[in-house]
């Protein structure tokens, strides 16, 4: 009785989360000019589209370069942030990591305006570093947290016999510690990317003529609609499941070998 | 693989955590080549030390010193210290063979040498056939051999070992306190061993300290320490024992629970307030001919040995080990007994 209650309450929370993709994918897949559900005959047409136009492209490679660019500086500053908050004992602890996970809680909307303000008198609007920049800021916190997390977890006495078999302080982290943190890294990496690769907000207000892809759809939907949009969409989802599901096995095998290695076991 | 084994010398050291005192002057001198085992209960300060000595604690003062240089302001990695964990602290992403090398190749020896002399270190714990495992494929018996040698593969003249064998079970614990023995023997190395487990400590090592509150009890070779232990502390720690209270005194002869009025040869109990005296060393007698009265609380069997728990005309409890010979019966519970034991070897305790 309470399986099937649970089963039912299952099947229709997970409908409700993959309701847009029942629809998204036969619209993404119409052979007709306008947005039809259901589609009257299919065709890959507005796939095609979205390889041929230019502008599609463009948005493409620039939201790529930025999320790559934001995901390596966010992996870098959260991985040693992360370690600095989690090892040091210091005063202003809690409040730097506040600060530090800030970006994820203060309102898109809030962080738009007052960048955009600042970007306008340092003439940094319409620069891809500084959006690249701005996106590390955002795709920080997940880092951080993600991180911090395994980090709290570690077993320091393996970097301890590192040190004391011959390792100086970097060494030890780099062969030890390191290699340990990959996969949580590798983890935050595909969020740190999609956090920056679906930023719409903030990058509207201080991209100036920049046109990521989530800003091109954007600029799409407003002014003209057509199939091409939920073609970039099934595309999108499609990208973030493969990542997800290598991530995710990452981090498994990792898994394994840390719980064998615990005393427990034994 | 070999190497001579350096002096350590601890001196008046002192470490607190905020208003824990983990060590209070705590010296110690440790000869070359000597296997030194620091026993006491967890919070004796045991690991304190230990971890002092591998430069992960700073010391408030004092100094530590190996071959009689002060090594306190050397970071960890300088010390040339070999060192094994109880949670074995294998590098999980390298192979047994990699493991092992680490050592050397921290310390830039040459690949094929490394490689030469991590194979002689994996042979001689016996593991030759698993150089290519992964660590999370190993037994837990077979992971603590593997971070011995990866310990001893660059031949160190110190080897740490903080309760190396606390998380196996206890036959795989008594083969290994052999193996350990034999081949700190073949290195002769230095080794200061860390456990809060007395029968290990009373096998393994050339001399034992008994730790307490930061501070060393007692110290000496595992058969000073069983025999003639000072306090009363060492002697519950060490060994099964009987501590009997000293309840009054005078010349020629002592008040003792358990027994009465004891005399002889007890002059040396006369200033003590406690007198212990060891399980085996008490004759159960089984007609009223012993000279104290008892009755039998409680029979275990051990095969070879039956351990009686004896009730004394007092009350107190006083257990006697008796040696058996096949056949014998084990006596029932309640058979009125008597006991012997020699005054000489009653010991006499500090408080």
């Amino acid at each position: 009785m309470t399986r099937a209650v649970l089963t039912a309450y299952f099947v229709l929370v997970a409908s409700f989360l993959l309701l847009p993709l029942f629809f998204l994918v036969p619209i993404s897949l119409t052979d007709s000019q306008f947005l039809e559900f259901p589609p009257k005959s299919l065709s890959l047409r507005w796939y095609r589209e979205f390889f041929v136009d230019q502008s599609w492209v463009d948005a493409t490679l620039a939201s790529l370069k930025i999320g790559v660019g934001a995901t390596i500086l966010s992996l870098l500053f959260g991985t040693l942030a992360s370690v600095a908050l989690v090892r040091a004992d210091f005063r202003a602890k809690g409040l730097l990591t506040a600060i530090f996970i800030a970006p994820l809680i203060i309102p898109s909307v809030v962080i738009a305006l007052a960048l955009y303000i600042v970007f306008l008198r340092w003439q940094l609007v319409n620069n891809i570093y500084a959006l690249t920049l701005v996106h590390a800021l955002i795709a920080l916190p997940y880092v951080v947290m993600i991180v911090s997390g395994s980090l709290r977890r570690y077993d320091m006495t393996i970097e301890r016999a590192a040190r004391v078999l011959g390792a100086g302080p970097t060494r030890a982290f780099l062969y030890t510690t390191l290699p340990y943190l990959m996969p949580a890294m590798f983890a935050s990496a595909i969020l740190a990317f999609f956090a920056s690769f679906d930023e719409l907000i903030i990058t509207l207000f201080i991209s100036g003529g920049l046109q990521t892809l989530p800003v091109r759809i954007w600029n799409d939907l407003s002014l003209k609609l057509d199939p091409t949009v939920p073609a970039v969409a099934v595309m999108l989802t499609l990208l973030s499941i493969v990542g997800m599901t290598v991530g995710e096995i990452v981090r498994r095998r990792n898994e394994r070998r840390y719980q064998s290695n615990s005393v427990s076991e034994a | 693989m070999s190497s001579t084994g350096a002096t350590i010398d601890f001196r008046s050291v002192r470490k607190t955590y905020g208003k824990f005192v983990a060590l209070e002057s705590f010296s110690m001198h440790v000869k070359r080549g000597e296997f030194m085992t620091l026993l006491g209960a967890s919070g004796s300060g045991k690991t304190t030390a230990l971890n002092a000595l591998a430069g992960f604690t700073e010391i408030d003062s004092g100094e530590i010193l190996i071959d009689g240089v002060p090594i306190t302001r050397l970071p960890t990695e300088k010390r040339d210290i070999g060192m094994v964990f109880q949670s074995y602290s294998l590098f999980p992403h390298r192979n047994v063979i990699r493991n092992i090398s680490f050592p050397l190749e921290m310390r830039g020896v040459p690949r094929a040498e490394a490689r030469r002399r991590s194979e002689k270190a994996l042979q001689m714990v016996r593991l030759d056939a698993l150089a290519n495992r992964m660590p999370h494929e190993l037994s837990g018996g077979q992971k603590q051999r593997v971070a011995f040698a990866r310990a001893v593969v660059f031949e160190p003249r110190v080897l740490l070992m903080d309760e190396p064998l606390g998380a196996l079970d206890l036959k795989l614990r008594e083969t290994l306190q052999l193996e350990i023995k034999d081949y700190q023997r073949q290195i002769g190395c230095t080794v200061i061993y860390v456990t809060h487990d007395q029968g290990e400590a009373l096998t393994l090592s050339d001399r034992l300290a008994v730790m307490d509150k930061g501070q060393v009890l007692q110290i000496g070779p595992p058969e000073e320490l069983y025999d003639k232990p000072q306090s009363r502390f060492v002697a519950e720690f060490v060994g099964a024992n009987n501590i009997l209270k000293v309840e009054g005194a005078e010349p020629g002869s002592v008040m003792l629970e358990g027994l009465g009025r004891v005399s002889g040869h007890v002059a040396h109990l006369i200033a003590a307030s406690f007198a212990s005296i060891r399980p085996e060393l008490i004759q159960i007698r089984r007609e009223a001919s012993g000279a104290h009265r008892a009755t039998l609380a409680e029979a275990v069997f051990f095969g070879n040995s039956v351990r009686y728990v004896l009730r004394a005309a007092d009350g107190k409890e006083i257990s006697a080990i008796e040696p058996r010979r096949p056949g014998q019966d084990v006596l029932p519970l309640g058979t009125p007994i008597s006991f012997d034991l020699n005054v000489a070897d009653l010991v006499a305790l500090k408080g």
